[in-house]
């Protein structure tokens, strides 16, 4: 992404969770590129459960599984504030309960440009 | 015979026979291996060969006995038959030979013999009952065969059942919970057990019936054979108390009401994996056939106990295969992940092209030093000292005492692992490029120290005696790494400090997760 190109997410908080340190330090600079504020990333979804309780964000980029811990209880805290999200999935794309398969998904690895139209159609939806 | 015998009496029992003639007839008689008597038409026994003697087991009272030769008598059922019931009785009250009737002649000293009678009364020539004769005939050895062979159907269908329970068995439970049915049914006995080595080479109850809990701990491991012991022999033990077995072990055995007992080798491709046991509350002698019958159940249950071992094994190894896929698939796609993003921050920020494919080339092989330590030990992890020796070996003075490196050596799990291996190759790199480590007189020291529990590293890099040291401008890769990647990782601080005489970072992170965690 260039950094004289529109800035859709202009503004928008944005909290990603993602153990991974490298791949949540290239969702920082894609998402910081795109005009975001980015909150993360975090690697443990009991800090991520801390931050979404007491923070409020207009988007999250969601890793499925954080240090062997699946990230769904943080998906439904972010459901429950009308917070729009998608996951990123490595392995575990099937691992996903019911409740949440409706939600868009991003698999590893991925595009910069895959990201961005799935982020804007998170906010759109 | 009997026919020969009824014809021969009849002949004898004319008016007109001459004395001489009744002689000659019994003395026939007596001579017969068949057991044979006669009756006056009251039932009074009249005569009686040596044969009906030995059977009866006593010579009748000639004269006084009526009807019966034989003590007592008992029909099948085991109901007393009285003599003027019997046979023979009949046969004289209804003027008509009683056929296909068995009954059970007790001896005076008390044994049973079952017998088949053939009493047929006698008529002159004018028709009119002179008496009676009787021909017993022993079945006893036909019974026996009898009973044998309804044994070894029972045996047969013993088998049959087992053979087919054990084709149907889905787990291990399943093979010892039908053998315990086999030997009970099959070796008509009550009581007895299958034990098992364990993984450990103890030999464990895993089947058992009629044995105490305290028994069975007393005994639990005690085995002839050794595991996967070849050749091994049944044991067939007529009565403990006979045995050279010590004393604690009878008053065990005895205490349990156990007198005789068989230990028969459960083998898996020749070598022993258990036995099963049966027990007897008396002495007993074990015959060819309880011996041949209790080989082949174990030969039976030791195919069926391995071919559930195979099985059990086989999925083991799937799952484990599977799971190792699944890791595995996971790993990659995280490194193709960690490489794009690599390559993306080293072509994006660096200078020039070539710097950006130097820089690139030196991150790779860093992370592919890490994969290799890792891979080593089955990415169970990766030594830290190790880690380090390999990050700055290249910038080693030939005397080596431009670095020192000091600290207790620590197994890093893999993510830790990955990521100190990068933010020590960022270090390495910038020290070799502007730091400690691109002048002569410069050194560098790492120290660190684990502390508490949860263990919590405390790692120091310190440069000395390089070049002045410049507040970078920007913030390249290798600051952002350690600033913020690494600080988010590791759940600790790391701190970076510009100080005039030399670089200084200080890492400090927790060592072990609260939850287990996949690479």
């Amino acid at each position: 992404m260039q950094s004289n190109s529109v800035q859709p997410l202009g503004h928008k908080r944005v909290l990603i969770v993602e153990d991974e340190f490298l791949l949540g330090f290239s969702l920082l600079e894609d998402l910081t590129e795109a005009g975001a504020d980015v909150i993360g990333p975090v690697s443990t979804v009991e800090e991520a459960l801390r931050i979404v309780a007491s923070e409020s964000f207009d988007l999250a980029v969601l890793d499925i599984n954080v240090r062997g811990e699946m990230s769904f209880p943080v998906a439904d805290e972010l459901l429950a504030r009308n917070v729009p999200l998608i996951f990123l999935t490595g392995y575990d794309a099937d691992a996903i309960p019911d409740r949440l398969q409706r939600l868009p998904r991003l698999g590893k690895p991925y595009h910069p440009k895959e990201l961005a139209s799935a982020l804007m159609e998170a906010v759109q939806s | 015979m009997i026919k020969a015998v009824e014809a021969l009496v009849a002949g004898f029992s004319e008016p007109d026979t001459s004395k001489a003639e009744q002689t000659s007839f019994r003395e026939l008689l007596e001579m017969l291996p068949a057991a044979v008597y006669t009756t006056d038409p009251a039932g009074n026994i009249t005569f009686c060969n040596r044969a009906a003697i030995e059977l009866a087991g006593r010579a009748p009272d000639i004269g006084r006995d009526q009807w019966c030769v034989t003590f007592r008598l008992f029909r099948p059922d085991g109901t007393r038959l009285p003599h003027d019931q019997c046979p023979m009785a009949i046969a004289l009250r209804e003027k008509r030979p009683v056929r296909d009737v068995e009954i059970m002649a007790e001896r005076p000293d008390g044994q049973l013999v079952p017998v088949m009678p053939f009493p047929t009364p006698l008529f002159d020539r004018s028709g009119v009952m002179v008496g009676a004769v009787n021909v017993l005939v022993d079945i006893s050895k036909l019974k026996a065969a009898e009973r044998a062979e309804a044994r070894r159907a029972d045996e047969q269908a013993a088998l049959y059942q087992f053979t087919d329970r054990l084709y149907r068995a889905t787990s291990m439970r399943d093979a010892v919970d039908a053998a315990m049915d086999a030997i009970a049914s099959a070796l008509l006995v009550e009581r007895a057990s299958i034990l098992l080595f364990d993984e450990g080479g103890v030999a464990r109850f895993v089947g058992w019936r009629g044995l105490s809990e305290s028994y069975r701990a007393a005994v639990e491991g005690h085995c002839p054979w050794k595991p996967g012991e070849r050749n091994a022999q049944p044991i067939f033990v007529t009565d403990i108390d006979l045995t050279d077995e010590a004393e604690t072990i009878k008053r065990v055995v005895r205490g349990e009401g156990i007198r005789g007992l068989a230990f028969i080798p459960l083998t898996a491709n020749g070598g022993v994996i258990g036995k099963f046991m049966t027990y007897y509350e008396t002495a007993h002698i074990f015959s060819d056939d309880e011996r041949a019958l209790a080989v082949t159940l174990a030969r039976q249950l030791g195919f069926a106990l391995e071919r559930q071992r195979i099985e059990t094994d086989r999925k083991r190894a799937e799952a484990q295969r599977d799971l190792l896929v699944a890791e595995l698939s996971h790993r990659v796609k995280n490194t193709l992940a960690t490489v794009i993003s690599i390559a993306r921050q080293s072509f994006a920020k660096g200078p020039s092209l070539e710097h950006a494919l130097k820089s690139f080339d030196g991150r790779l092989r860093a992370l592919a030093h890490t994969h290799n330590r890792l891979a080593e030990s089955n990415w169970e992890g990766a030594s830290l000292h190790r880690l380090l020796a390999n990050e700055l070996a290249p910038y080693r003075a030939t005397d080596g005492n431009n670095i020192e490196i000091n600290g207790p050596d620590i197994r890093l799990d893999p993510r830790r692992a990955v990521v100190l291996g990068m933010a020590f190759h960022e270090l390495a790199t910038n020290a070799a490029k502007y730091g400690a480590l691109s002048s002569k007189n410069g050194c560098l020291a790492i120290d660190w120290r684990v502390e508490g529990e949860p263990r919590e590293l405390h790692l120091d890099w310190i440069e000395r005696g390089g070049p002045a040291v410049q507040r970078p401008q920007r913030s390249g890769f290798g600051r952002l790494l350690l600033e913020r990647a690494l600080r988010a990782d590791l759940q600790g601080h790391v701190e970076l400090k510009f100080a005039p005489g030399g670089l200084q970072c200080s890492i400090t992170g927790a060592l072990d997760d609260r939850s287990s965690n996949r690479v």
